[in-house]
């Protein structure tokens, strides 16, 4: 299997707007691709179609060769993806989200790989401190440490730069540059391009709810 | 353990964890039901026979209003910051969720009810038992089972908050009468051996809700 993602015709409407159209789309297995367009232009709504989110309304497609509306859950467990939202729990602690999602993803993790984890992050010494009281940047490396549990073939990312400082975005990079190293896939949606471009084989353009290269 | 089982133990302990550190909730929901029962007692008690004979229905009706303030938020709560979505992108089974939610609130009604009951003794001068101790949890089961369907359903909407006592409380009618009679029955030391149809009405109840629940879960919460 070459093709990690097929699309062909996609289209996806709220109420009577169309935010995707007509959108073609093919991303090769290993490719790491940038995805640019001014705000609304349908970056968030096509990586949630892909992280079978949400069901396009028009056209069919492909995910490791899979049908996303049959092999939802196959999907699922071999993508990860960096939304907008942080999807944490304030009231638990770092090391206890961490717990949360492994086991939701049945991975028979222990404390000290989510330490280590953590570590990564630079974010060990708040291991034990309530969500709620960290900085937004701690809690974006938070949410990177979650991309990290298990083995993803494919990782979309929906504006992964802000909140994060120098370090953060340091941090980003050599993960970035690890994920490609391995094979992984990469989606990486952003208005910053300065610092995708450095990270992508390819860029792709959303305008009028269809992609140009 | 199965990866299913594996999941609706993370659900229900998450959501233990997080009501155990923050106890508003839990507390204001006892204050209500309190607060409920005493009044239904201000309001009724120039006349003690009336209070006993109407204590069943005053009972359970103190459980179904303070429940919906836990109910309400059971899954309003995975709304928020995207968690909702975050849960489906691990890869967790709708049903999962579903029964860990589900058991969650039970064991929030469990606690109400174990805070009521020995109140409502004293007030209503009943006297408890084992056979009431399997009514209440039958009923609790139901209530939970719907409260729980209705709270995902309407987590996503707008006004949900308004809209759930509005779809649940007609839902909850049979499940109503079938307690308060069991009860009553119970009470009133079943000289006609009336109960165990009434029991049996509380099963079949909670058997259709759980099956009905467990089966629409996937298009409840991965629509």
């Amino acid at each position: 299997m070459n093709n990690i993602i097929e699309m062909v015709e996609i289209g996806r409407r709220f109420d009577r707007s169309w935010v995707l159209a007509h959108m073609n789309l093919t991303i090769k297995k290993g490719e790491s691709v940038a995805l640019f367009g001014a705000n609304g232009s349908g970056k968030s709504t096509l990586l949630k179609i892909l992280a079978t989110l949400l069901s396009p309304t028009t056209g069919r497609f492909q995910i490791f060769g899979k049908n996303p509306e049959k092999e939802k859950s196959f999907i699922r467990r071999h993508l990860r993806l960096l939304g907008h939202d942080k999807q944490l729990y304030g009231s638990l602690t770092p090391l206890e989200n961490l717990r949360l999602a492994a086991r939701i993803r049945g991975l028979d993790y222990n404390d000290k790989i989510f330490e280590s984890l953590l570590g990564q992050l630079q974010i060990l010494p708040f291991k034990d401190q309530p969500i709620g009281e960290l900085s937004e940047g701690t809690k974006k490396k938070l949410v990177l440490a979650k991309l990290l549990l298990g083995d993803p073939e494919l990782i979309l990312m929906d504006e992964p730069y802000p909140a994060l400082d120098k370090s953060g975005r340091e941090i980003l990079g050599h993960l970035i540059h690890e994920w490609r190293h391995e094979g992984k896939t990469l989606i990486i949606a952003s208005h910053d391009h300065e610092e995708t471009i450095k990270h992508v084989d390819r860029v792709l353009t959303l305008q009028g709810g269809m992609i140009s290269s | 353990m199965t990866l299913f089982f594996q999941q609706t133990v993370a659900i229900l302990s998450k959501d233990f964890l997080m009501e155990y550190r923050d106890r508003s909730r839990l507390l204001s929901t006892l204050l209500f039901g309190l607060l409920l029962l005493l009044l239904f007692s201000f309001a009724l008690s120039v006349d003690p026979a009336l209070m006993r004979k109407m204590a069943p229905g005053l009972f359970w009706l103190t459980l179904f209003f303070a429940s919906t303030l836990s109910l309400e938020h059971s899954f309003q709560k995975e709304r928020e910051e995207g968690r909702w979505e975050g849960l489906l992108i691990l890869g967790i089974d709708p049903r999962a969720l579903f029964l860990g939610k589900l058991l969650g609130n039970l064991l929030f009604i469990s606690l109400l009810q174990l805070f009521l009951l020995p109140l409502m003794a004293v007030l209503y001068d009943i006297q408890l038992s084992w056979t009431l101790g399997t009514v209440l949890v039958l009923g609790s089961l139901g209530l939970s089972t719907l409260g729980t369907f209705y709270s995902a359903l309407t987590a996503s909407l707008r006004e949900g908050q308004f809209l759930l006592p509005l779809l649940l409380y007609p839902m909850l009618v049979p499940l109503l009468l079938a307690s308060v009679k069991v009860t009553e029955l119970v009470l009133a030391r079943d000289l006609f051996g009336q109960q165990v149809a009434w029991l049996k009405l509380l099963i079949v109840f909670d058997i259709i809700f759980l099956l009905g629940s467990l089966l629409t879960a996937e298009f409840l919460i991965d629509r």
